[in-house]
């Protein structure tokens, strides 16, 4: 053996000492005290101060735009899923990690930099990325995992750029305007699509840029990830129904606008100021959550068959 | 625990001071070059005023030269506007107010390039666009400019602006737009050559203030 001695030849009570003295020398994944929780807390709290005008510019931008006011509920709904999982949070070992610790720093060089330079949108998704990194930091890798997809969800409050959103609207009414004019020419109505206008025999109709369905997507994905965790189900489905909430979204868009033009063509001017069209962004989330209802019962069945 | 608490505190504590302490915020661009807009341009003479219809006024602007210049029957329009303070994301220049938004069926982008910097260097790409109305098609060429810096792409310019603002602390900068009655598509490269003639004659009599 060269002189090495075989782990089969060492004394048991040696082993057990030397063993001993590793576990004693190597970081100790525990369950987290109620100090570690309040440290936690004052962190977080601290964070909160530290982005109070971001915030406070976020809350503005909700109030004021319509199609942004699902921002207010999206907290509300990060903080029911970190409620969801307070067992798992409760029960996970605590040992926080190095690795937090440059997400920390980047985060907030993306809020002083945001900031200074007026581009809110880096300075507002710098918000999840610190507390991700300081749960991480602190917490460890295990409470993160338990803990992200709650922190993550807040993304889902921050209004996209400006500029980035007002060349994928006109994509999206252009887009919008070819399918509505395709379907309405199936259902025999005579129609010329001319870019964004449709050409009815009685009047034109524009697909402005309220009725594109680009403003709403990022309520739909929010719309669709929050269903998604309602209860237990695969994490295949839960994937599915996140993703599919703004296809859905845009498909219920599409059903809105070719119903708004066959009543325009059949009623006239009178059927534009009806509530389906005056409510657009009510009536497409409501038409998205019957259309996720359907999906989920579907994947939910299929699942279930393939189990059995 | 007490240790990582800490850190993670100090690190708020520096970005709240890096904040709070940064210099405020100056105009810096002489918005004399925005009246340096001339009467004539080569051999098109102006006339104050541009139809709202054609370039639309933008709420957030300080201040605009807005002139109408013809050559025989040809007509163009041009805006020149100047923007400040823009680290406030609302008094930022709005891609709303660039050309016409309502009732438009079509906006197609067109590719310009103008020779605005001295020679030798690399024509400078611009924004320009067929914007098509019921019974009308515009041409519209647009840049953004800081100081005698052009640019043609919304998210250079949006970058170039931030790094200003953070490291020099100035939030300044023009719209340059002109827009003229397009022709069919067949006539789309000798309107192209007539806004690019435009825009150099323009840019040249800018000056920038820096």
């Amino acid at each position: 053996m060269n002189g090495v001695i075989a782990p089969d030849k060492v004394a048991p009570d040696m082993s057990v000492e030397m063993a001993a003295k590793r576990v004693a020398l190597a970081p100790v994944a525990r369950v987290g005290s109620r100090v570690d929780w309040l440290a936690l807390g004052l962190a977080m709290a601290a964070a909160v101060a530290l982005y109070v005008p971001i915030l406070i510019g976020l809350a503005g931008d909700w109030a004021e735009y319509p199609s942004l006011s699902h921002g207010f509920a999206v907290p509300l709904i990060s903080a029911y899923l970190l409620w969801n999982r307070r067992h798992q949070l409760a029960e996970a070992p605590l040992k926080g990690s190095l690795a937090g610790l440059p997400l920390i720093v980047v985060a907030l060089a993306m809020l002083v930099i945001g900031s200074l330079g007026g581009e809110s949108f880096g300075a507002r998704l710098s918000l999840p990325i610190t507390l991700l990194g300081v749960v991480w930091f602190l917490m460890g890798a295990q409470v993160l995992r338990q803990a992200w997809m709650a922190l993550a969800y807040l993304v889902f409050m921050i209004p996209l750029p400006y500029v980035a959103l007002k060349a994928l609207t006109y994509q999206s009414r252009l887009f919008d305007a070819g399918l509505t004019a395709t379907a309405l020419g199936w259902l025999g109505v005579p129609v010329l699509q001319n870019g964004v206008m449709l050409h009815l025999p009685n009047m034109t109709l524009e697909v402005a840029d309220e009725c594109s369905s680009v403003p709403a997507i990022a309520a739909l994905l929010a719309l669709g990830a929050a269903y998604a965790q309602l209860q237990a189900r695969p994490t295949w489905i839960r994937a599915v129904l996140t993703l599919a909430a703004a296809p859905l979204g845009l498909l219920s868009n599409i059903i809105r606008l070719i119903l708004t033009s066959l009543s325009a063509y059949y009623l006239g001017p009178i059927a534009l100021n009806n509530v389906i069209h005056k409510f657009n962004g009510t009536s497409v989330f409501l038409a998205t959550v019957v259309l996720l209802v359907l999906l989920d019962t579907c994947l939910t069945r299929f699942w279930k068959r393939g189990r059995t | 625990m007490g240790l990582r608490l800490a850190t993670v505190l100090i690190l708020f504590g520096m970005a709240a001071f890096l904040l709070h302490s940064a210099a405020p915020v100056t105009s810096a661009v002489n918005p004399a070059s925005v009246y340096a807009v001339p009467n004539s341009l080569g051999t098109w003479t102006g006339s104050d005023g541009v139809p709202e219809e054609v370039l639309p006024v933008d709420a957030s602007e300080k201040i605009s030269v807005r002139r109408t210049y013809r050559h025989g029957d040809q007509v163009a329009w041009v805006s020149v506007a100047l923007f400040v303070g823009q680290d406030n994301e609302i008094r930022r220049a709005s891609v709303n107010r660039i050309y016409p938004g309502r009732a438009v069926n079509r906006i197609e982008p067109v590719s310009l390039t103008a020779p605005l910097y001295e020679a030798g260097t690399s024509p400078v790409p611009l924004a320009a666009v067929i914007v098509q109305q019921e019974g009308r098609r515009l041409l519209v060429a647009y840049w953004h400019q800081i100081g005698r810096r052009v640019f043609g792409n919304e998210y250079s310019f949006r970058v170039a602006l931030m790094r200003d603002i953070v490291v020099d602390r100035h939030a300044d900068s023009m719209l340059v737009r002109i827009a003229m009655p397009a022709g069919p598509e067949s006539q789309l490269s000798a309107d192209l050559a007539v806004v690019e003639r435009l825009a150099v004659d323009l840019y040249a009599s800018l000056g920038g203030g820096r």
